[in-house]
C-alpha cells in the first residue's frame, strides 16, 4: 500500500470514529446523514456495473479504455454494501413506515404496508445484493484480460441488464422513495440509475485522465480524440440523466398532487434551494463545457468537466435524500461531514488500492467464487 | 471566353488524394477537387479550414429559444394575463418545453440554411459543369481543377505536371 | 457494433465498383426498373386512400361522435393513431442520426428509406390530432398568429407543445432528408436520359458538383442536424407523453411515460422499418446492400426496446397499486380484467411474448419469420397505445360516469386508410427517389476495400 492510499485511508478510519461518536450522541441524525452518503458510494460501482454490461453488449472502443477504472470500481461493491449495514439495525430511526404504529401513518402508506414492511424490505435487501455479487462476478469474469471475445456474452450480459434493472428499482424504491412513502414517482429507479451513470462514467474519466494525457491512450479512432469521445458518451449520459430529472419534475408540476409535488416543495425550501441551485449551475456548467471541443480535447479541460459532473451528481444525491432525514437545522449537517470523510476515505482507499492492483481483483473473485 | 482552370479526372480517389498532393507540393494553391463521397484527406492538401457553421448553429439556436420564450413571456404577462387552474402567469416548466422545440427549429435551419450559403448553393451553372464527362453519367470520377488564378499557373506547364501525376484525361474548362 | 466477431455477417457484400452502385440504385428511379407486383401493391395501396378519403369525409361531415368515442372517454382511435404513427416516425431518425453519431456503418443502406419512412409517418401522424379535434378547420388557433378572438394559445397546454414538437420534428426531419439525398439528387441528375427528368432532379439538386469544399461544410452540417434530431426525437415522444401524465386521470398520470413511450417508438418503429426492409430487398433484389447484418441488428434494438416497455408495465402496475390510491389501483385492475382485458392480454402477449423469439439468432437472420414477429409488434404496440388511450378515462374517479367505448367501422376505414396511404406514399418515394443512399454506399464501399 503506498503512502497516498495509507494517508486516505488513515482520514476515513478518523471519519468512521467520529461518526460512531455521532452516533452515539444522537442516532437518528447521525444514521440519516449515513445513508445519503452510503447511498452516494454504492451509487457508483452500480453505475460502473451498469456501464460495463451495456459495453459488453454494444461494443466501441470508448468503452475498452475506461474498462480498468470501471472494474475496479464495480469491484468495491460489496464493501459498498457493508456500508448500509448500521442502518440496517435501526431502520425505524431513518423510514417513517418502519417501525412506526400504523395508526399513525397517512392512509396512503397504511394501503402499502404489505410492501413497506421490516421483513420483506430485508429480503428484498438480500435479493438485490445476491443479483449484484453474482453480476459484479460475471462482468469482471469476462471483461477480464486484454480483448475479451464480445457476442458470445452478448444473451448473458442482456439477462443480466434485466436483473440489474430490477434489483436497481427495488432498491431505489425501497432505499430512497420509501424515505418519504407517500411520493411515488414510476421514472424514479431510471433517474437513479443514470445518476449512477453518470457519476461512475465521471469518475471513470477523472481516474483516467488524472495521471497522464488521456489522448495517446489506444481505442482512439483514426480521427477523434478519445478524450473527445469519452467526453460526448458523458454528455450523453448527462442528457439522459438532465431528461429524466426534467420529466419527472415537469410531470409533478403539471399534476400537482399534494402527495407528490411536496416531495419538491420540501426540497425547495429552508435552504435546500440553495443546493438546487448549486446543482444546477453544477450541471449547466458541465453541459455547456462538454459542447466545447477545445475544452474536450484539453488535459484539464476534460478533467474539470468531470469533475463538475461528479460535483454535481454529489449535490444531486445530497438534494434528493437528505431533506427528509434532516432534523436539526444545518448545524447537524456535521455528521455529513463525517459520515462523507469516513466512508469516502473508507471507499477511496479500496477503489484507488484495486485500481493499481487490477491482479488482486481476480484474487477476489476466485474468493468470490469459491465461496 | 476566358479560360477558368484546368480539370483533370482520375480513377480512383486514391489517385486523386495523391495527385492533389503532388500539386501541392508544386505550389499551387488554387484548388478544387470534386467527388462523389467525401474524402477526408483532401481537407489537408486544399487547407480546408474548420468551419463556423457550428457557432452559426448555436447562435441560430440560442435566438430562436430565446425569442419563443419572449413571445411567451410578453403574452401571459403583458398582453393578456389570465389566471389559468391557479398556475403562475410565468409558469416556466412548460414555457421551456417550448423553447425547446424552437430552439431546435431555430439551430436546424440555421444548420441547412447556413451550409446552402457557405457553400453558394443553389448554383445551377458552375464552369466545371462544362468540362466534358464531369458529374456523375459514368458513376463517379475524380477530378482535380486547378484554377488559371494561380500564380502557378502555366497553361502547358500545368497540364503536363497533371499528366505526369496520373491523370486519365485533361481538359481545359472555360469560364 | 465495433468489434465484428467472426460470426456476425458484413455490412456489405460482394464486391462493387462506383457505376455499378450508382447504375443499380438510380436505375430503379430512373428507368423504372421495378418488380413485377409494384404497380399491383400500390393500387391495392392506393384503395385504402380512398377508403382514408371518404373516412375522413365522412368523420368531418357528421362530426366525431361518426367514429367509437363516448363520454367518458372522449379520447379514442384518433389520439392512439396519432401516437402509434408517431412512434413509427422515430425509429427513421434514430436509425439515421444516432447511428450517424455513433459512426455505425450499418446505418448506410437503411438510413434513406428509414427517413422517408419517417416523413411520412410523421405525415400521417400529424392528421390525427387535427381530425381530433372535431373542428379540423380551426387547428391554426393552436399557432400564436393574431386571429379572430385575439388571444393567445394556452402555453401551459400540452397539446399546444404538442403542435410545437410535431411541426418541428416534420421540419427537421425534412430538412434532414432532404440534405442527405442532395448529393444523390445530382447523381440522378447526371444519370436521367430526357430533359424534364434533367430538369426535375437537377432542380432538386441545386447545382451540387461535389467540391471538397462543399463536401466539408456539407458534413459538418449533417452531423450537426443529426445532432438536434436526437434529442428532438425524444423530446417529441415525450411530449405526446406528456398529453396523458399532464392530467392526472388514473392511468394517464405516471412520470415514467416519457421514457417509456419513446422506448415503445422504437420498438414500433423498428417493427416497422424491418415490415418495409424485409419485402424492399426480396423485391429489388438489394439484399447485398441491405444485408442480414441490418435486419439482424435491427432485430437487437427491438429486442432492447421492447424490454424498456416491458419496464415500463410493470412499473406501471406496480406503482398503481404502490400508490396506495384506490382509484389507480382499480384503473390497473380493470385493465387488466375490465372490458377491454381480451386487448390487454393479446397486447401483453405480442410485445412480452412473442418478441422475446428474437434472443434466438436463428429466428433473427430467418427472414420470413421476422417479417411476422414484426408484423405482430406493429399490431401489438398499436393494441398498446389504444390501451392507454381508452382505459383511464374509462375508469376515472366517477365510479357512476365509468363507460367504455367501441370501436367502430369508421375507426378501422381511417386506421387502415392511414396506413394504406403511408404504404402509398413510400411505394411513390421509391418510384421517384433513390431508397439507398449512393453515395453513402460508396464510401462504405471505398472504406472497406470492396471496390473491383
Amino acid at each position: 500500500m503506498s503512502r497516498f492510499e495509507q494517508g486516505i485511508l488513515i482520514a476515513g478510519i478518523a471519519g468512521l470514529v467520529c461518526c460512531a461518536a455521532g452516533a452515539w450522541l444522537d442516532a437518528k441524525a447521525m444514521l440519516g446523514a449515513w445513508l445519503a452518503a452510503a447511498v452516494f458510494m454504492l451509487g457508483l460501482p452500480l453505475g460502473a456495473l451498469t456501464i460495463l454490461m451495456v459495453h459488453g453488449l454494444t461494443g466501441g472502443s470508448w468503452g475498452r479504455a475506461v474498462r480498468e477504472p470501471l472494474r475496479a470500481m464495480t469491484a468495491t461493491l460489496p464493501l459498498a454494501l457493508i456500508f448500509f449495514v448500521p442502518v440496517l439495525t435501526r431502520l425505524g430511526l431513518v423510514f417513517p413506515w418502519a417501525g412506526a404504529d400504523p395508526a399513525t401513518l397517512p392512509e396512503t402508506v397504511r394501503e402499502k404496508l404489505a410492501y413497506l414492511n421490516v421483513e420483506f424490505f430485508l429480503l428484498r435487501f438480500v435479493g438485490c445484493i445476491a443479483i449484484w455479487l453474482v453480476l459484479i462476478w460475471i462482468a469482471l469474469g469476462s471483461t477480464a484480460g486484454r480483448d475479451h471475445q464480445m457476442g458470445r456474452n452478448g444473451k448473458r450480459y442482456g439477462v443480466g441488464l434485466i436483473l440489474h434493472g430490477l434489483a436497481v428499482s427495488v432498491f431505489s424504491t425501497d432505499w430512497m422513495l420509501s424515505l418519504e412513502p407517500e411520493f411515488t414517482s414510476t421514472v424514479f429507479a431510471l433517474y437513479e440509475a443514470a445518476a449512477q451513470v453518470v457519476a461512475a462514467f465521471a469518475l471513470a474519466i477523472i481516474v483516467l485522465a488524472a495521471r497522464r494525457a488521456v489522448d495517446v491512450m489506444p481505442g482512439a479512432k483514426e480521427d477523434v480524440a478519445l478524450s473527445e469521445d469519452l467526453a460526448n458518451m458523458l454528455l450523453g449520459f448527462l442528457l439522459t440523466w438532465v431528461y429524466l430529472a426534467f420529466m419527472q419534475w415537469l410531470v409533478i408540476w403539471g399534476g400537482d398532487l399534494p402527495d407528490e409535488i411536496h416531495w419538491y416543495v420540501v426540497r425547495g425550501h429552508n435552504g435546500w434551494q440553495y443546493v438546487l441551485w448549486l446543482l444546477i449551475g453544477l450541471n449547466v456548467l458541465a453541459f455547456a463545457g462538454l459542447l466545447s471541443r477545445q475544452l474536450k480535447r484539453a488535459h484539464a479541460g476534460l478533467l474539470g468537466l468531470a469533475s463538475a459532473t461528479l460535483a454535481g451528481h454529489f449535490a444531486d444525491v445530497f438534494w434528493r435524500l437528505r431533506p427528509p432525514l434532516l432534523a436539526h437545522g444545518p448545524i447537524s449537517l456535521w455528521h455529513d461531514v463525517v459520515a462523507w470523510v469516513g466512508m469516502g476515505g473508507l471507499w477511496l482507499a479500496l477503489f484507488i488500492f484495486l485500481y493499481r492492483r487490477p491482479d488482486r481483483m481476480s484474487l477476489w473473485k476466485r474468493e468470490a467464487a469459491h465461496g | 471566353m476566358s479560360l477558368y482552370g484546368i480539370l483533370a479526372v482520375f480513377g480512383e480517389p486514391e489517385a486523386l488524394v495523391e495527385a492533389a498532393g503532388g500539386m501541392r507540393d508544386r505550389g499551387y494553391r488554387h484548388m478544387d477537387a470534386f467527388s462523389p463521397f467525401p474524402i477526408k484527406e483532401l481537407d489537408q492538401i486544399l487547407e480546408i479550414r474548420g468551419s463556423r457553421l457550428p457557432w452559426i448553429v448555436l447562435a441560430g439556436g440560442i435566438a430562436s429559444a430565446a425569442l419563443a420564450y419572449a413571445l411567451i413571456l410578453y403574452s401571459v404577462e403583458i398582453d393578456y394575463p389570465i389566471n389559468v387552474g391557479g398556475r403562475p402567469l410565468h409558469s416556466w416548466p412548460p414555457f421551456l418545453v417550448i423553447a425547446f422545440e424552437a430552439g431546435i427549429l431555430g439551430a436546424a435551419f440555421a444548420a441547412f440554411f447556413g451550409m446552402l450559403a457557405a457553400n453558394g448553393l443553389p448554383c445551377y451553372h458552375h464552369p466545371v459543369f462544362n468540362a466534358e464527362g464531369f458529374g456523375y453519367a459514368r458513376g463517379g470520377k475524380f477530378h482535380l481543377l486547378v484554377e488559371t488564378a494561380d500564380p502557378k499557373y502555366r497553361k502547358g506547364v500545368t497540364k503536363g505536371q497533371l499528366r505526369r501525376l496520373g491523370a486519365e484525361s485533361v481538359e481545359e474548362i472555360e469560364a | 457494433m465495433a468489434d465484428v466477431s467472426a460470426t456476425s455477417p458484413p455490412v456489405l457484400r460482394g464486391r462493387h465498383d462506383f457505376p455499378e452502385i450508382s447504375g443499380r440504385i438510380g436505375s430503379i428511379v430512373l428507368s423504372g426498373r421495378l418488380p413485377r407486383h409494384f404497380w399491383t401493391a400500390f393500387f391495392v395501396c392506393f384503395l385504402l386512400v380512398l377508403v382514408f378519403l371518404y373516412s375522413i369525409t365522412y368523420l368531418i361531415a357528421v362530426g366525431v361522435g361518426a367514429y367509437g368515442i363516448d363520454i367518458p372517454v372522449a379520447w379514442g382511435t384518433m389520439i392512439s393513431n396519432f401516437v402509434w404513427w408517431i412512434g413509427i416516425g422515430h425509429a427513421g431518425t434514430l436509425i439515421s442520426a444516432v447511428l450517424l453519431l455513433l459512426r455505425q456503418p450499418w446505418r448506410a443502406s437503411i438510413n434513406r428509406f428509414a427517413e422517408a419512412m419517417t416523413l411520412f409517418a410523421v405525415a400521417m401522424a400529424g392528421l390525427f390530432p387535427i381530425l381530433h379535434l372535431g373542428r379540423p378547420w380551426f387547428f391554426y388557433w393552436l399557432l400564436p398568429l393574431p386571429n379572430v378572438h385575439m388571444h393567445w394559445p394556452q402555453w401551459r397546454s400540452p397539446l399546444v407543445w404538442d403542435f410545437a414538437a410535431i411541426a418541428t420534428y416534420a421540419t427537421v426531419s425534412l430538412l434532414f432528408w432532404y440534405l442527405g439525398l442532395l448529393p444523390d439528387l445530382a447523381v440522378l441528375r447526371d444519370r436521367a436520359q430526357s430533359r424534364p427528368v434533367q430538369l426535375f432532379y437537377g432542380i432538386l439538386a441545386l447545382g451540387w458538383r461535389g467540391s471538397a469544399f462543399h463536401w466539408a461544410r456539407y458534413q459538418t452540417a449533417y452531423f450537426l442536424l443529426a445532432a438536434l434530431a436526437t434529442p428532438l426525437v425524444v423530446s417529441v415522444h415525450s411530449i405526446v407523453s406528456l398529453d396523458f401524465t399532464f392530467a392526472i386521470t388514473p392511468g394517464y398520470h405516471s412520470t415514467i411515460f416519457p421514457p417509456y413511450f419513446v422506448a415503445g417508438a422504437l420498438l414500433s418503429g423498428f417493427a416497422m422499418v424491418l415490415t418495409i426492409a424485409i419485402p424492399l430487398r426480396w423485391a429489388f433484389s438489394v439484399e447485398d446492400l441491405i444485408t442480414v447484418r441490418h435486419m439482424d441488428n435491427a432485430a437487437k434494438l427491438m429486442i432492447a426496446a421492447g424490454m424498456v416497455v416491458a419496464y415500463g408495465y410493470v412499473s406501471e402496475a406496480f406503482f398503481a397499486w404502490y400508490s396506495g390510491k384506490p382509484y389507480e389501483r382499480t384503473m390497473m385492475i380493470e385493465r387488466a380484467l375490465g372490458p377491454y382485458a381480451q386487448l390487454f392480454w393479446v397486447m401483453l402477449g405480442l410485445n412480452c411474448g412473442v418478441l422475446q423469439l428474437l434472443w434466438f439468432r436463428s429466428i433473427r437472420r430467418t427472414m420470413p419469420l421476422l417479417f411476422a414477429i414484426a408484423l405482430a409488434i406493429n399490431v401489438g404496440m398499436w393494441i398498446e397505445r389504444y390501451i392507454i388511450v381508452v382505459t383511464g378515462p374509462s375508469r376515472d374517479y366517477l365510479p357512476p360516469a365509468w363507460g367504455e367505448q367501441s370501436l367502430t367501422g369508421l375507426d378501422f376505414g381511417i386506421l387502415f386508410g392511414s396506413i394504406g396511404t403511408f404504404f402509398a406514399l413510400v411505394f411513390l418515394f421509391i418510384r421517384i427517389l433513390p431508397a439507398i443512399t449512393i453515395f453513402e454506399i460508396e464510401e462504405l464501399a471505398e472504406e472497406k476495400g470492396k471496390i473491383r
